[in-house]
């Protein structure tokens, strides 16, 4: 790869406006941006719908940071560790609406390890939660009757103890 | 979480363990949607392979030394400090399942319980009267959820030297099925085209209220527990077919889709038969959703791949066998492969684990119930099938519960 390509930069915009500029060896991760750029329609800024521009701003701290690349064998195994860590902090959000909002931009951004990871994050917190505590915390409605809940709860007692 | 696309819900159930996603489908009825829907069955089993949960069964014998009723037991394995190779097996108090035996025909009459293997963590059990099998009944333990069959028109043998039966699930038609594989002659043939007339299969497709004969009937009558793996079954020829001078004895396979037989050859052994057992007592087991064969006389150990070919697996060493009168491969007790056997001596019996890695056998210190009589185990596989009710056809759900009766929650 020549340096020039490697230093062009990629115009990318954001739902609510706000543009951002990446280098393109780092924003090829986004399989979505990949297909834009090889279909020749990333000459101007590359419109998001989709993504806000806070969201849009942790996808980019995410690809910046998995775009290093170690030097040596020895620094490989220190970046990997290094890379590691960064994955953990970085899907402790404060709320859990920013997670969701990263999963869905990895999806449409289409960047495999970042949906990789928000999507394990997200089965991470499900894992130890009761029922009422998962409800409580995706906000979701309960639209079974007493009697159906009862009945499922039965079918899964095993489960719940 | 109900707004994202179906393909990233599906994504991250994937990553939840198996107990979790059957508490959480009590969230609400999509949640429930999407844990019942079987694309979640498909990539959930590729991503998270979970240790097996032991389950302890042993016959509850009354005063007079008739089986009562059968008993499991959720097992938890204790490591013990400082030994990590030493295994102490604590049943849980009290069964968390009993189920109760058939009232006899008559008064002299005996009725037995017994486990005849399982499919997706679906348990066969037979129950026979005055040496015939008089009630086939599927068990999912952990919903307490009860199947019987209908009645069998052919006659099956209590003692199952040359009769068989196996559950499997035939994933093209998501239904599983029954298969019997029946011997209507005391008579021994080695002519192919005599046993052919022999034997009857059966087949009994869930949901369904009959049994139907099938044209096609495998080589040899068939023997012992099945093991299903890849969508077919697999049984032991029975021993009073094969000649007894050959190495071991071939397996019979059933593919439960297409409804075809085949015969596999027995592993060729490579070492010394130096335990004085006939090839009677070898076995085919499951070993973590493999078929593996065990040969007694070499304690040798063969894995079926996907060429129907046996490839060596692990040996015990003459040294650490136990010097007893049976052994029995109850499966693998872990992710790693180790394996859980039951060794019988004058009467008594042990359990061990055979640690693959080291080649070391750990004996076991089951603390089963006091009135557990010759209790085994059967490996349940934390799989996703393995939460899915038995059927879920609605005609065979008003079944269900008259039957729920006899399937009883000991509190």
């Amino acid at each position: 790869m020549s340096s020039s390509s490697s230093s062009k930069m990629i115009e990318l915009r954001s739902s609510d406006g706000e543009t951002f500029h990446v280098e393109e060896t780092v924003v090829l991760q986004s399989e979505t941006i990949k297909q834009m750029i090889d279909d020749d329609c990333a000459n101007a800024a590359i419109p998001l719908p989709n993504v806000t521009s806070m969201t849009l701003a942790k996808v980019i701290e995410y690809i910046k940071k998995h775009a290093e690349k170690p030097k040596d064998d020895d620094d490989k195994k220190v970046a990997e560790e290094d890379l590691k860590k960064f994955d953990a902090e970085f899907v402790k959000v404060d709320q859990e609406s920013m997670l969701f909002d990263l999963v869905r931009a990895a999806n449409y951004l289409n960047i495999k390890s970042l949906l990789d990871l928000t999507c394990q994050a997200v089965a991470d917190s499900i894992k130890d939660l009761s029922v009422e505590e998962v409800r409580k915390k995706f906000n979701i409605q309960n639209d079974f009757t007493p009697e159906e809940e009862a009945k499922v709860r039965k079918e899964n007692a095993w489960a719940f103890d | 979480m109900d707004t994202l696309p179906s393909n990233i819900i599906f994504n991250i159930f994937s990553r939840v363990p198996v107990k979790c996603l059957a508490r959480s489908r009590c969230v609400s009825k999509v949640w429930c949607n999407y844990i019942d829907d079987r694309y979640l069955v498909t990539i959930h089993d590729k991503r998270l392979v979970e240790e097996p949960t032991p389950i302890l069964y042993h016959p509850h014998l009354c005063r007079e030394k008739i089986t009562r009723s059968l008993c499991f037991h959720v097992i938890e394995s204790k490591q013990t400090a400082g030994a990590s190779d030493s295994y102490v097996l604590e049943a849980k108090e009290g069964p968390f399942l009993e189920y109760l035996r058939k009232t006899p025909l008559s008064q002299s009459s005996r009725v037995k319980i017994r486990v005849q293997g399982s499919c997706n963590g679906l348990i066969c059990l037979l129950q026979d009267d005055s040496e015939v099998v008089t009630s086939l009944v599927v068990v999912h333990p952990l919903r307490k959820e009860c199947y019987e069959l209908p009645p069998l028109s052919v006659h099956f043998d209590e003692t199952m030297f040359r009769d068989s039966c196996g559950l499997g699930f035939d994933a093209s038609a998501n239904t599983l099925k029954m298969v019997c594989v029946l011997c209507k002659s005391n008579k021994v043939s080695n002519n192919p085209d005599v046993v052919k007339k022999y034997l009857c299969t059966m087949v009994h497709v869930f949901g369904t209220n009959s049994w139907r004969e099938i044209p096609q009937v495998p080589y040899y009558p068939i023997t012992g527990n099945a093991v299903f793996v890849n969508g077919c079954l697999h049984w032991l020829v029975s021993h009073l077919d094969v000649p007894p001078q050959d190495g071991g004895r071939p397996v019979i396979w059933f593919d439960v889709e297409k409804e075809e037989f085949g015969l596999i050859d027995p592993p060729k052994s490579m070492c010394d038969l130096w335990r004085t057992y006939s090839c009677g007592y070898d076995q085919v087991v499951d070993l973590n959703g493999e078929v593996g064969y065990m040969c007694t006389r070499t304690m040798e150990f063969w894995l079926l791949n996907h060429k129907k070919e046996w490839v060596p697996h692990c040996r015990f060493a003459k040294e650490i066998t136990p010097l007893s009168d049976y052994i029995y491969v109850m499966g693998c007790w872990n992710n790693d492969g180790d394996i859980l056997i039951k060794s019988i001596s004058n009467g008594r019996y042990a359990f061990f684990v055979y640690n693959l890695k080291g080649g070391v056998l750990q004996k076991t210190n089951i603390a089963g119930p006091n009135d557990a009589w010759s209790p085994s185990f059967i490996m349940y596989p934390n799989t996703l099938t393995s939460i899915h009710g038995i059927n879920t056809d609605s005609t065979f759900s008003m079944k269900k519960t008259i039957l729920k009766k006899s399937c009883q929650h000991v509190t």
